[in-house]
């Protein structure tokens, strides 16, 4: 395709896109109706957000109903705001609290809570925004220019590929807590066997139900999430902690801003981010919560400080941040120029739109012009309407700190009890919190770190379903995974990782002074120089 | 006329209704809905099923001024949502929007916890939209006969993409292969885009598949369509011949979108809701969104429901014991 | 006799040992478990093949996790490394894990208030600085302030009271 000619099209299509979110009619005679609900959408989002397990899917189910009575362009920009707007509330609370509100943010944790009990959680907060906002300018740029040109480039992965670059994840992600990498591969491999209980998709016969009904579709990874990350934490915490909120007590706006040596250091994690974001979007199947964790994964691999990631690394929470927002803006490319939705969010728009009576595909562009463009439009508004919004809001957040934690932990239990209940109105996944909670303090107690299990849980089921249908295809032939060019890749590059992981652990060993040294360093889940001073307990009344 | 006639038929039901014991009374039928109608649908939101709840549900509230709702129960292929339909009290107020799985999951899960004609009263097969068998642009075929040919000249290699096992598209799938005694492999996907998306992407080069996600596809080239398994031609793609137009009268199916009540549900409000969903269909913006996701507005009455159950308990039950899919 | 005892000792204290040992344990009672679901051929997978390896390979690990600790284990100077925090609350962790159990049973017969309310207050016992009367206004503030955002802004579908489980 001649490149002088794509571009000017799709100029002239944003202007048209802004031309409808400015445009008539007006409500009031003064507000533009489009955009006011684009508004509405990443206000109600961003909020909702905040509220740990409430994302987006259970936002725009609840509000799915609302857009039956209203016309299709302000239905879908405002459903559309609610699923990036409340992207720019999910990593607060896993920075602030260790409560990763929506999985995609379970990543955020890792580094985002250490900053936080050294009291540079504002300056984290600060950061993402201005990460988030990059990563979804580029996912929209990229809507813009690109689409047609990565849609072809999607349509190359098949099962074969999708599962070797499954494979090439969960390796990566194996190492990207703190510890032993043994004890991380362990953690990945217990996601994994989480991730499939529940109906085989192939046979759809069961598989460690033990006849539960309520196990048929697997375990919930909200509830997984919460359960991990935040239940966990709240029991190491209980009758612990002193320092956090001592450091919020009296704190100015100023303090939270970043510094600019912290923006130079997030220059490179943000590109990072973004690329792997918008690549991750593309894939079929893969959605924001891989994209981040693979970012994670890869900005550790790219660090030159590797062994200091999970003790409160900029960089471990940019580059995430960055890619979850890139990925769910790319992820727009596909349910739109495909009318194939990339994961249940996105099947919940395309069904909104379909209600209206559009249909996206390959010609939503030239029918519905409207749409399409104005939902790139409100997409740029829309975020910098968030980031307006959300900068401020940052020293609002961090006072949430100051408050007692005997207030706070409390409070934030029931938040995940109804979080995890409103994902699917289901009480049984309220008691997987329970088991998941106790299980994760435990695994926490013996040294092993829970986001490898989140990165398993959400990359097995699709691994293991590629791989099986891979083999379908092939009729049984191992070869396609290394037949395939693009397969093959993958496959060299896992093959490369775990050689090099070999290599340097027996290099590594021949050096050491003692036997079992590549993993004795398995650090305790808190760190010593950030270890919260005991509180001497005064007894209850 | 709206009312004259239900109440016709409320008075006709009411002599039935008290010879059955679970029932409210009949004085009921003229005075319902007196408060807010659930209808429960047994997968999350936005889904086919649930589209075509949310549709009828909007259209009957404006008709009777009180709200009928859609409360997604989803889980477990639907069972979780049939069964709480099943044990809900069948008092008018909670009725169930189902697919084809009310039936065939009696043969594709080992204690689906319900029985679809015992525990439930039929109400309407509402709507139903064909199933598509597409090929990717490069497979040299135009026909169902040509493809069959080059499936023959091809053993051991080709494949077909369902969104997932059990599903209405793979169940037709199944019958084509086992009629015609195809070497074909199935290859499950979890929905209708992603199946679609792997036979674009030339890795499933045939597709058993939902219309909705592949009609924009085939319009743009991108898939070609070779025939539709319904009784008749679909009008979202009229040119498109029928199975049987094909030559393959025996592979027919489709997917489908009933309304149900529970076992017990008084007569008479059973057929007013059956009269309020057939004008419901017959309304022009109703008509033209059922089109868009390519469905066909039915509204059978509720004794054409109940017998279609029959026939689909009859023929599919055989189709998944062949295709290896009961349960283990 | 004496040496044994003492190595015993040794080990058992190291996290890293429970650590592996619960890790084989998964494994096995995963792999025992996927083998009774049919393995299938290459081609045809069945349903037990992937839990089957994945249950073997966490054997694998865990062995690999757990060996050094008997390896090290004749080194006394070890630090240790008790896998019990040095103060166990287990009154809080009590409190904290059924506070979703409370919420359950609560909502589920009662309705949401009633489970926030318990949800709240029994999280709030386990904190050594409450008082009765700080978590009884907490968890108030927190079931009228829930109520109002959940049910009535965000309408999820769970009646405020109600008695003997509607649902």
């Amino acid at each position: 395709m001649g490149g002088r000619p794509v571009i000017e099209t799709a100029l002239h299509g944003l202007w048209y896109g802004f031309h409808v979110a400015f445009g008539p009619p007006y409500l009031l005679g003064f507000f533009p109706e489009n955009l006011t609900w684009c508004f509405v959408g990443v206000l109600v989002g961003n909020m909702v957000g905040v509220l740990p397990g409430m994302g987006p899917l259970a936002t725009i189910s609840i509000l799915l109903p609302l857009t039956f009575g209203m016309k299709a362009v302000p239905a879908i920009l405002m459903l559309a705001g609610i699923l990036y707007g409340g992207q720019y509330g999910g990593a607060i609370c896993s920075v602030l609290l260790n409560l990763p509100c929506h999985p995609p943010h379970a990543v955020t944790c890792l580094d985002g809570y250490p900053m936080t009990k050294q009291g540079r959680g504002g300056v984290a907060l600060g950061v993402t925004v201005f990460a988030s906002f990059v990563g979804a300018s580029w996912g929209i740029t990229e809507m813009i220019f690109l689409s047609p040109l990565l849609v072809r480039a999607a349509l190359q992965f098949g099962p074969a590929e999708v599962c070797t670059l499954m494979l090439l994840g969960l390796l990566a992600g194996s190492t990207l807590a703190r510890g032993s990498p043994l004890k991380g591969v362990a953690m990945t491999l217990l996601g994994l066997f989480l991730g499939s209980v529940g109906t085989d998709l192939e046979t759809g016969s069961e598989r460690f139900t033990f006849g539960m009904t309520e196990l048929d579709d697997g375990v919930e990874l909200i509830a997984l999430a919460l359960g991990l990350f935040g239940i966990a934490e709240f029991m190491s915490s209980v009758n612990q902690l002193a320092p956090i909120n001592m450091a919020y007590t009296n704190v100015r706006l100023r303090d939270m801003r970043p510094t600019r040596a912290d923006m130079k250091r997030a220059v490179f994690p943000m590109c990072r981010g973004t690329i792997i974001g918008s690549l991750c979007s593309l894939i079929p199947g893969t959605g924001p919560t891989i994209a981040s964790f693979v970012a994670y994964a890869a900005e550790k691999k790219a660090s030159k400080t590797p062994e200091r990631f999970g003790t409160g690394m900029l960089e471990g929470v940019v580059c995430p941040e960055t890619a979850t927002h890139s990925s769910i803006q790319g992820d727009f490319i596909p349910t739109m120029s495909l009318g194939i939705p990339g994961d249940a969010v996105m099947a919940l728009l395309l069904g909104a739109l379909m209600i209206q009576g559009i249909v996206p595909g390959p010609q939503l562009i030239s029918q519905h012009p409207d749409i399409f463009w104005g939902l790139v439009a409100s997409f740029w508004i829309g975020n910098v309407i968030l980031v307006v919004l959300n900068v401020p809001l940052i020293g609002l957040w961090c006072k949430m700190l100051a408050i007692p934690y005997r207030f706070l932990y409390p409070s934030a239990m029931f938040f995940v009890c109804i979080g995890v209940y409103a994902a699917n109105n289901d009480f049984f996944q309220v008691g997987e919190v329970v088991v998941l909670g106790s299980l994760g303090y435990i695994l926490l107690r013996l040294g092993f770190h829970p986001a490898p299990v989140v990165l398993g849980f959400v990359l097995g089921p699709r691994f293991e379903e590629n791989f099986r249908r891979a083999m379908l295809i092939s009729r049984g032939d191992f070869g396609v995974f290394v037949e395939r060019p693009i397969s093959a890749f993958f496959v060299g590059l896992c093959a490369l990782l775990i050689g090099s992981q070999i290599y340097f652990r027996l290099r590594g060993a021949k050096g050491a002074p003692m036997p079992g040294a590549g993993h004795g360093e398995a650090s305790p889940p808190i760190s010593p120089q950030m270890a919260p001073q005991r509180i001497p307990a005064t007894p209850a009344e | 006329m709206q009312t004259r006639r239900s109440v016709a038929f409320g008075f006709a039901a009411a002599t039935l209704a008290s010879a059955a014991p679970r029932t409210a009374g009949a004085q009921t039928a003229q005075a319902w809905p007196v408060r807010p109608v659930k209808l429960i649908v047994g997968f999350a939101p936005a889904g086919p099923t649930d589209l075509v709840a949310r549709l009828l549900a909007q259209s009957l509230s404006q008709q009777t001024g009180k709200n009928f709702f859609v409360e997604n129960v989803a889980g477990a292929g639907g069972n979780i949502g049939t069964v709480r339909a099943a044990h809900s009290t069948p008092d008018g107020y909670t009725f169930l929007v189902t697919g084809g799985n009310i039936t065939n999951n009696q043969y594709l899960f080992a204690k689906p916890g319900y029985d679809p004609l015992k525990d439930f009263d039929a109400v309407t097969l509402a709507a139903a939209t064909p199933v598509v068998l597409a090929v990717n642009p490069s497979v040299p075929a135009k026909t169902v006969k040509e493809l069959v040919a080059w499936i023959h000249a091809n053993p051991g290699k080709e494949s077909y993409a369902s969104p997932g096992t059990g599903t209405p598209p793979q169940l037709v799938g199944a019958l084509f292969q086992h009629e015609l005694k195809l070497d074909l492999v199935h290859v499950p996907f979890d929905g209708g885009g992603t199946a679609v998306q792997a036979t674009v992407g030339g890795h499933t080069p045939i597709s058993f598949g939902a219309m909705a996600p592949a009609v924009p596809l085939i319009k743009a080239g991108q898939l070609r369509a070779l025939a539709v398994t319904g009784k008749a031609r679909s009008p979202t793609l009229p040119e498109i011949p029928t199975m049987a137009e094909a030559g393959f009268p025996e592979v027919e199916g489709f997917t489908w979108t009933a309304v149900v009540a529970p076992a017990g549900t008084p007569k008479d409000i059973v057929m007013k809701l059956h009269d309020l969903i057939v004008g419901a269909l017959a309304q022009p913006d109703v008509k033209a969104k059922l089109a868009a996701m390519a469905y066909v507005p039915i509204g059978s009455s509720p004794q054409d429901c109940a017998a279609f159950f029959k026939s689909e308990l009859a023929k599919w039950g055989k189709v998944i014991e062949q295709a290896g899919l009961k349960p283990e | 006799m004496q040496p044994s005892t003492s190595l015993l000792r040794d080990f058992v204290r190291k996290r890293d040992f429970y650590a592996g040992g619960l890790m084989i344990l998964l494994g096995l009672g995963i792999a025992l478990k996927g083998a009774t679901y049919r393995l299938g051929s290459p081609m045809h997978m069945g349903p037990g093949f992937f839990p089957t390896a994945l249950g073997v390979l966490l054997v694998l690990i865990g062995i690999a996790i757990a060996a050094p600790a008997f390896a090290s284990s004749t080194q006394g100077e070890q630090q240790n490394e008790s896998i019990l925090p040095e103060h166990p609350e287990w009154w809080a962790w009590f409190c904290i894990l059924m506070s979703p159990v409370l919420f359950i049973l609560f909502g589920r017969y009662f309705g949401m208030a009633p489970g926030t309310f318990a949800c709240v207050f029994i999280a709030a016992l386990g904190d050594r600085q409450g008082t009765w009367k700080s978590t009884f206004i907490l968890s108030t503030v927190v079931t009228v302030f829930g109520v109002l955002l959940f049910s009535y802004f965000l309408q999820v579908p769970m009646p405020i009271l109600t008695w003997g489980g509607g649902l």
